[in-house]
């Protein structure tokens, strides 16, 4: 039998946890498709807006001085039938870019598929008022962001030929005229690569019309091919790589003709040379960094590969003396990372170049996780896209870094300001962000506008690590460019 | 609302005004009251189902049930220009052990625990393409997603309120109506996308956890029951 007393405890607990319940259901009938702090409708969805697996990350530089073209518009121009693949940063199909920048980012039609049978090939050249490229032929087999290095010669026309044949190891005739003062020298363009087994030697501008003619090959031991390639702005003829040099060809007054010759036994790699690399304690990252392939003969190829690691770059259109296959393969560290040394592969074609890279002592690990999204839309975005930061009030070179999905971990330094810029449809749009965790979020807070604000903001550092988790929302009017 | 405010008078008159009267029927009832096993058929909001009663006590019984409850239905939304079918379902129910403590002849305490058999689940994926200025983006490169939800507290403990009897205390029929609640704890939520949807279960975009810091208030599954019984065993 239970005393009355102990049936007023039980009952009283009883009503006790009655209360609880309902308090704990007070909330059962919020929205919870309703931000719980913030008001804003959640988002269900993130959306990776990179559909564009294969980028071309087109630098431009002045051949000369090495620094970056983005004091004038520069034309790029894609030669050949995958050019009519190439689409803007809005998925607008273009064979030409222009840009005042010194870079633009050019996507690949998604839809193609890019494989071994199934190559991309283009040939690009890059003109502007002052500025002329040699014609570069590139071709990959691989998805992915390729960085092209474009060389461009100032356009001062120089001496003519007739004061000296400028190191061609064969003899060049304008109208029948060796070393014709109608054929006058621009530049020395050995340094651009073809992009085939050929190389540039001279860069010349015709000042009349007239006939080229290449003869008189001086060593056909070292050199098994000659001739030229030439662009015509005006004639609008041109004949570049991949297809063979002309000896002989009709030329018109302003055409820009490119000598060039092929090195006897050089072997092609037809399966490449992969640049694997990955931080050595495992951890994430990304950054761009550049290569130089040093090959038994002493020529070299160099470039850049964009990496978040662990990654692997296939490095194509490898030409390597048949005679001794061996070659070294260096990465370059930037402003985060430090690189291992050079790789000594006894052959490229079909190898892996390993490189561990290691952040810079003095530098501490930032990660970024940014969605965005757009008003009354459950469906957000994580961004893929590429960028460069420098400390700001530098003159640095620029270091360059990639949104994944909308997640990116940089090495930057604590307790600094730093300058970031993302370049869309080669227009550079410029942020700041002091790495001080103190200033972080009221600064980011600060910087809202018109065109966004933060739903949410977190800063959470560690010893190690420090997470900025933002969550943007757009204006209706940006979303409606985006859509 | 005031649903709610009537039960709880209910419940408050159930146990302070009336004990006298409680010990009065119990008393009078002493003699009537006899143990059983009976089999009941229940319709509830966590599902239909049954139980089997043991009414050992005149104040007490144990009950060990099932339950269960599901539904699936299809939709159609279209967001960012591009269409998603998605349909949801959900499953509800319990396999339950309940002890009631009778605090007068037709009122009721239960407390216990059920293995929660909740789950729900969002599966969709893009039905159109994506027109993205000259190209399209075809649906199968857009993806799928599944977002599922289970209770954290596999085994959850459950307490209530009843009224009237879960198995018959002079007949052999019985009838209760029961208000409670399984504590299942904040639910948990797991997705799983593809395509260009990858980046909602991207671990470090954190959106499972968003989405549960949305609905955390879910951690009290309601129990609103009816139950009908039949005492086949008398002792």
């Amino acid at each position: 039998m239970i005393s009355k007393i102990h049936f007023r405890i039980i009952s009283l607990t009883a009503t006790v946890i009655l209360i609880a319940c309902l308090t704990g259901c007070k909330d059962m009938f919020k929205d919870p498709m309703l931000d719980k702090e913030t008001g804003d409708k959640v988002t269900l969805l993130l959306m990776d807006r990179n559909f564009i697996k294969t980028k071309l990350a087109i630098r431009l530089q002045d051949m000369a001085t090495q620094n970056d073209i983005d004091q004038e518009q520069v034309e790029i121009r894609f030669m050949g039938d995958d050019a009519a693949n190439l689409i803007t940063f809005t998925g607008i199909k273009r064979s030409s870019f222009n840009t005042s920048t010194g870079f633009v980012e050019v996507g690949y039609d998604p839809n193609i598929v890019i494989n071994n049978q199934n190559p991309v090939e283009l040939t690009i050249i890059a003109m502007s008022l002052n500025y002329i490229s040699a014609p570069q032929f590139v071709s990959f087999t691989t998805e992915g962001i390729k960085n092209v290095i474009i060389k461009m010669a100032h356009k001062i026309i120089g001496k003519s030929i007739s004061t000296g044949p400028f190191g061609e190891p064969f003899d060049l005739n304008y109208n029948g005229i060796k070393n014709s003062d109608q054929l006058r020298f621009i530049s020395d363009i050995g340094s651009s690569p073809t992009g085939t087994a050929w190389e540039y030697i001279n860069l010349y501008s015709t000042a009349a019309n007239g006939t080229l003619l290449c003869n008189n090959l001086n060593d056909s031991i070292v050199y098994s091919d000659y001739g030229a390639y030439f662009f015509g702005l005006v004639s609008g003829l041109s004949l570049v790589p991949p297809a063979l040099p002309t000896k002989n060809v009709g030329l018109q007054n302003g055409d820009f003709v490119y000598s060039t010759i092929l090195r006897s036994g050089l072997v092609k790699c037809d399966m490449g040379l992969t640049i694997h690399a990955e931080r050595a304690d495992g951890k994430a990252g990304t950054g761009v960094f550049d290569y130089l392939i040093t090959f038994s003969d002493g020529r070299t190829k160099s470039g850049r590969v964009s990496c978040t690691f662990p990654s692997d770059n296939l490095i194509e259109q490898l030409y390597y003396p048949a005679s001794n296959a061996a070659v070294s393969v260096e990465l370059f560290g930037d402003a985060q990372y430090d690189i291992s040394p050079a790789v000594h592969l006894l052959s490229p074609c079909g190898a892996k170049a390993n490189f561990f890279a290691t952040p810079k002592s003095n530098l501490k690990a930032y990660k970024f996780i940014t969605q965005y999204s757009c008003p009354d839309s459950p469906v957000g975005m994580g961004l893929t896209i590429m960028g460069e930061f420098r400390k700001a009030g530098t003159t640095n070179p620029w270091t360059s870094f990639e949104f994944i999905e909308g997640i990116c971990e940089l090495q930057l330094e604590p307790n600094a300001d730093y300058k970031f810029r993302v370049n869309i449809d080669a227009e550079y749009y410029y942020y700041n962000l002091p790495t001080d965790v103190t200033k972080v979020e009221a600064f980011l807070l600060a910087g809202q506008n018109e065109d966004y604000r933060l739903r949410s903001l977190s800063v959470n550092p560690t010893d190690t690590l420090v997470t900025i988790t933002a969550e943007i929302e757009f204006s209706q009017a940006v979303c409606d460019v985006i859509r | 609302m005031k649903t709610l405010k009537l039960v709880f008078l209910s419940f408050l008159v159930s146990i302070f005004g009336l004990p006298d009267l409680t010990a009065q029927t119990a008393d009078s009832a002493q003699t009537a009251f006899s143990s059983g096993i009976g089999l009941a058929i229940k319709a509830s909001t966590n599902g239909l189902g049954g139980d089997a009663v043991y009414n050992f006590h005149k104040r007490m019984s144990i009950r060990l049930g099932f339950e269960q409850l599901g539904a699936k239905t299809d939709f159609i939304f279209e967001e960012n220009a591009v269409t998603y079918a998605a349909n949801v379902s959900f499953k509800t129910g319990s396999i339950s052990l309940l002890f009631d403590y009778y605090l007068a002849d037709h009122v009721f305490l239960s407390a216990g625990a059920g293995w929660n058999l909740f789950h729900a689940a969002i599966d969709g994926e893009a039905i159109s393409f994506l027109q993205f200025g000259d190209i399209r983006i075809p649906k199968e490169k857009i993806g799928t997603f599944n977002f599922q939800v289970d209770p954290s507290l596999k085994i959850s403990p459950y307490a209530g309120i009843g009224f009237g009897r879960t198995l018959g205390l002079k007949k052999k029929v019985g009838f209760a109506f029961e208000l409670g609640g399984f504590y299942q704890g904040s639910p948990d939520i797991t997705i799983i996308s593809s395509g260009l949807l990858s980046p909602t279960s991207n671990p470090d975009q954190q959106q499972a956890e968003k989405l549960e810091r949305q609905i955390n208030q879910y951690s009290i599954y309601p129990v609103v029951k009816l139950s009908l019984s039949y005492k086949i065993v008398s002792f």
